[in-house]
């Protein structure tokens, strides 16, 4: 794809983070162009087992919560996309005496914070859930738990930037940033490895893993480590369960998606390394992924294992979002978040869209901002 | 929790994998003989199951007695021969990961022989999913393996060696073949190469047995044709064929109806490449030696050192090949492990490099007798289907590249191609010509969707009986992880 000469604003980095700040962007009318090295959603985001669930979030990030879980629902609406959205509520399980009195002082903090959540005791929860296994003792239900389906979700978010005119370009690795003081509306020039060059107003750092790469470019030090997240999809089935599952001890994220199939995940590591670009699966961990897995639900037994998969993701030390200025020029930006950052990534992108719009409202989730890790 | 060791795993009991095991036994190495069927022998010495065998044995006195010697070979307490079982991962330098159905457990080997054997090469067309339609190893199976004859009139359809033995063997249990529809025409071609043909050894002897059965059923043989399209309400009831013309496309102008039940299609064999690929082995594209081959040293050692390939599952070469390769790999894989080679295992692996020099030979001969320049995606349709797990149809893709999406990954994405239940072994194929076909750069190397464990499809039950040590769980599951 011909990349453009000129773009009010270049977004790096063409994963759920950044195609959420473009999409916003390019609706109010500005140009914007996302590159991004591979294709498009090729680590955290598409190694995701899109599982949009409230109560698994740190408690820090539950006031945006419901407003990007809405974000999700109306994609359709204000994008014209389908992006695999569906919101069946989720459980969240304890199997231990332990993991139960986690789950009920974490059920209280979240109550706390206005989050319509409930405990549910071994009869309940069997009651709304009669596929769970035995060991499951107790859990939460917080009907708002939702999921979008990432297998689906990325093209879509693609084709909806580009029907407004964004231009999405993968296959583009960012070689240089300069920057050129004398103007303003071509205050940037992005190179590529292929040696294009696109002049810009404002960048935009979503790279994910690579955001402390592209953050060097840029001058600003910013602290990113890196996880492997692994996904399991096992073959269509007829429906076995009919929610968000989620574990408070073990490491478990399920869902069984309208075409049968389910999707297993959680944050359960891989191997590699971003430096040498590989991302395996952890045979012993991918095993104890499935055990988890079996053990609250163990009629997915029985179905085959098609396909696993893994994704860089990058973590900020403090694992909440990284989000607003970069630095010390009001035209560098950055957004990335892991832990909750696919389903926090419609909130903050339409917020970062809107400090980059509107300067009035750059001092808003200043918790977020990279600032945190000046030193 | 101890994970077995051994000196070689060899994976497929095939022509090629039965004359490795038994050479790397030979030489002194504990072997394991990993096979996903019940019995040994591959698709060459396939045996019938006794309770369901109507039809008379096809296996020729030669080869029965070949396949003895080959068992044989394997009755050793240094091989453990595991039936039914499935290679679902291979890490690290290497620890392999088998399924046989009920569990899953993990051995771990100094050296590995790939003898995977190869599967039909599929080309779309209209009416391919239709029931009745089979391919010619599909055909085989059903004669050899099952006894069991496909439904009469048969017509037998494609290009290369493969057609004319699944041809020979229809006629030889009584099947009605209807036609023989060979898409080169090229006879001079056997004279041009008798050089090398000459080479061949007992498979022309096999190759003069095959065409006279053909020849004295006068079963019309239609040199320089290809089907078009297959046809039938719920069932195949005809085809239509039609001449090919210089340019490689079909003049449809000529077709004409042929009356079948069962249509078999015939386009060669490429190499199994699930193994290679979840390995990163290196590949080059052999287009007559079945597409993707995988690239071996004189060692049939592969670019990851200790894998070593053999056989179809490397690059097409028939039965003949494989063991020939079968017996190298075997000697080399021991060799690979430290066991030294005695003076007669050096000379016999002397021998069978000069043999295989000469079989080579033979192949490269055969394959200018079966070139054709036929261009088989000029038969798409926009319903014609390309991925069957996921109902994909060239329509389907080709609006997709309306909309900028033409790489195979992109694709993939973009429409589940691929994604389904035989994660793409049947199409992915098709995809990555129909890709290069289409792109501007038809020399640039397209990245092709990678595979990923398990190799085949298990059963998430298999996979929790193996005991572990418990998870390292982190203790504020919010921060960074720990990576090793």
């Amino acid at each position: 794809m011909d990349l453009p000469k000129v773009a009010d604003i270049v977004i790096i980095g063409a994963g759920i983070s950044g195609l959420s700040v473009a999409l916003p962007i390019a609706k109010a009318g500005l140009s914007v162009a996302v590159l991004d090295k591979n294709e498009p959603w090729s680590d955290a985001s598409g190694a995701n087992a899109g599982t949009l669930s409230i109560q698994v979030k740190r408690a820090e990030v539950l006031s945006l919560i419901y407003e990007s879980i809405e974000r999700w629902k109306r994609m359709p609406e204000d994008y014209g996309i389908e992006v695999g959205f569906g919101q069946p509520g989720g459980i969240r399980v304890a199997t231990t005496e332990a993991e139960y009195n986690q789950l009920e002082k974490s059920v209280e903090v979240q109550k706390n914070k206005g989050i319509d959540v409930r405990m549910l005791n071994r009869e309940a929860v069997r009651q709304l859930g009669p596929w769970l296994g035995p060991n499951v003792m107790a859990g939460s239900l917080c009907l708002y738990d939702s999921y979008s389906n990432p297998l689906v979700a990325g093209n879509a978010m693609v084709a909806g930037a580009r029907k407004l005119g964004g231009v999405i370009a993968g296959g583009n690795r960012v070689s240089e940033i300069r920057r050129n003081a004398m103007s303003d509306i071509d205050r940037f020039s992005i190179k590529t490895v292929s040696g294009d060059t696109i002049h810009a107003s404002h960048v935009v750092n979503a790279a994910g893993a690579w955001a402390g790469e592209i953050s060097s470019m840029l001058g600003v030090k910013l602290p990113m480590e890196v996880d492997v997240n692994m996904l399991t999809v096992t073959e269509p089935s007829p429906p076995i369960f009919n929610r968000v599952v989620t574990h408070v001890g073990g490491i478990l994220s399920l869902k069984q998606l309208p075409n049968g199939t389910c999707l297993i995940g959680g944050g359960w590591q891989g191997r590699g390394s971003v430096s040498s670009g590989t991302k395996n699966i952890d045979y012993e961990r991918f095993l104890h992924n499935m055990r988890v897995a079996a053990d609250v639900i163990p009629k997915i037994r029985d179905l085959h294992i098609l396909r696993t998969w893994a994704g860089f993701e990058a973590v900020a030390p403090d694992a909440l979002p990284i989000m607003g200025q970069l630095g010390e020029d009001d035209h560098v930006w950055t957004l990335g978040c892991a832990r909750g950052g696919y389903s926090l990534a419609p909130a903050l992108g339409a917020r970062l869209a809107e400090m980059i719009l509107n300067p009035s409202k750059r001092d808003t989730l200043l918790q977020f901002s990279p600032q945190r890790f000046a030193p | 929790m101890t994970i077995e060791e051994v000196d070689v795993t060899i994976i497929g009991a095939g022509a090629a994998g039965l004359s490795a095991a038994g050479e790397a036994a030979r030489m002194g190495a504990r072997v394991v003989l990993v096979d996903d069927n019940q019995h040994p022998g591959g698709q060459y010495f396939r045996q019938p199951s006794p309770q369901n065998y109507k039809c008379k044995s096809l296996v020729s006195e030669k080869d029965r007695h070949r396949f003895v010697q080959l068992l044989k070979g394997i009755d050793t307490p240094l091989v453990r021969y595991c039936p039914g079982t499935t290679v679902w991962d291979i890490h690290d330098q290497f620890t392999i990961g088998l399924a046989d159905g009920e569990r899953s457990r993990r051995i771990r080997s100094a050296a590995i022989v790939i003898s995977a054997g190869a599967r039909d090469h599929v080309y779309p067309f209209p009416g391919w999913t239709l029931p009745g339609v089979i391919t010619a190893g599909g055909s085989q199976n059903l004669i050899k393996g099952m006894g069991i004859a496909p439904a009469a009139p048969v017509v037998v359809a494609g290009n290369g060696p493969l057609l004319l033995v699944a041809a020979a063997n229809l006629v030889s249990v009584g099947v009605e073949v209807a036609a023989v529809v060979e898409a080169s025409n090229r006879p001079w071609n056997i004279v041009r190469h008798a050089a090398k043909l000459i080479h061949g050894g007992s498979n022309l002897g096999l190759a003069i047995k095959y065409l006279k059965i053909l020849y004295k059923s006068k079963i019309p043989f239609l040199r320089g044709y290809g089907v078009i399209a297959a046809y039938g309400s719920e069932c195949l009831s005809a085809v239509d064929v039609a001449p090919i013309i210089r340019n490689g496309k079909f003049e449809r102008s000529q077709a004409r109806r042929i009356t079948a039940k069962t249509m078999v299609t015939g386009m060669g064999l490429t190499p199994s490449l699930e193994l290679p690929r979840l390995l990163g082995l290196k590949e080059t594209s052999m287009p007559l030696r079945g597409g993707p081959n995988i690239i071996t040293n004189e060692k049939m050692m592969s670019s990851v050192f200790g894998v070593f390939v053999a056989g179809d599952g490397s690059s097409i070469g028939g039965v003949e090949l494989s063991l020939v390769e079968g017996r190298i790999a075997g000697i080399n894989a021991a060799i690979h492990a430290g066991i030294g080679a005695s003076e007669s295992m050096q000379l016999s692996l002397t021998r069978d490099l000069s043999a295989h020099r000469r079989l080579c030979k033979f192949r490269s001969g055969l394959e200018r007798v079966f070139m054709n320049n036929v261009d088989w995606y000029d038969l798409l349709t926009p319903e014609t289907i390309i991925c069957r797990c996921e109902d994909v149809t060239w329509g389907k893709l080709h609006k997709c590249k309306e909309k900028g999406l033409i790489t195979p990954l992109q694709l993939k994405a973009a429409t589940r191609i691929g994604m389904g239940r035989c994660q793409g072994r049947n199409c992915l194929g098709t995809l990555a010509a129909l890709t290069s076909h289409e792109g501007d750069d038809p020399t640039k190397e397209q990245e092709m969707p990678r595979t990923r464990p398990p190799a085949r499809p298990i059963l998430l039950s298999e996979l929790l009986h193996e005991q572990l040590p418990p998870p390292e769980l982190p203790d504020d599951p919010h921060l960074p992880r720990q990576q090793d």
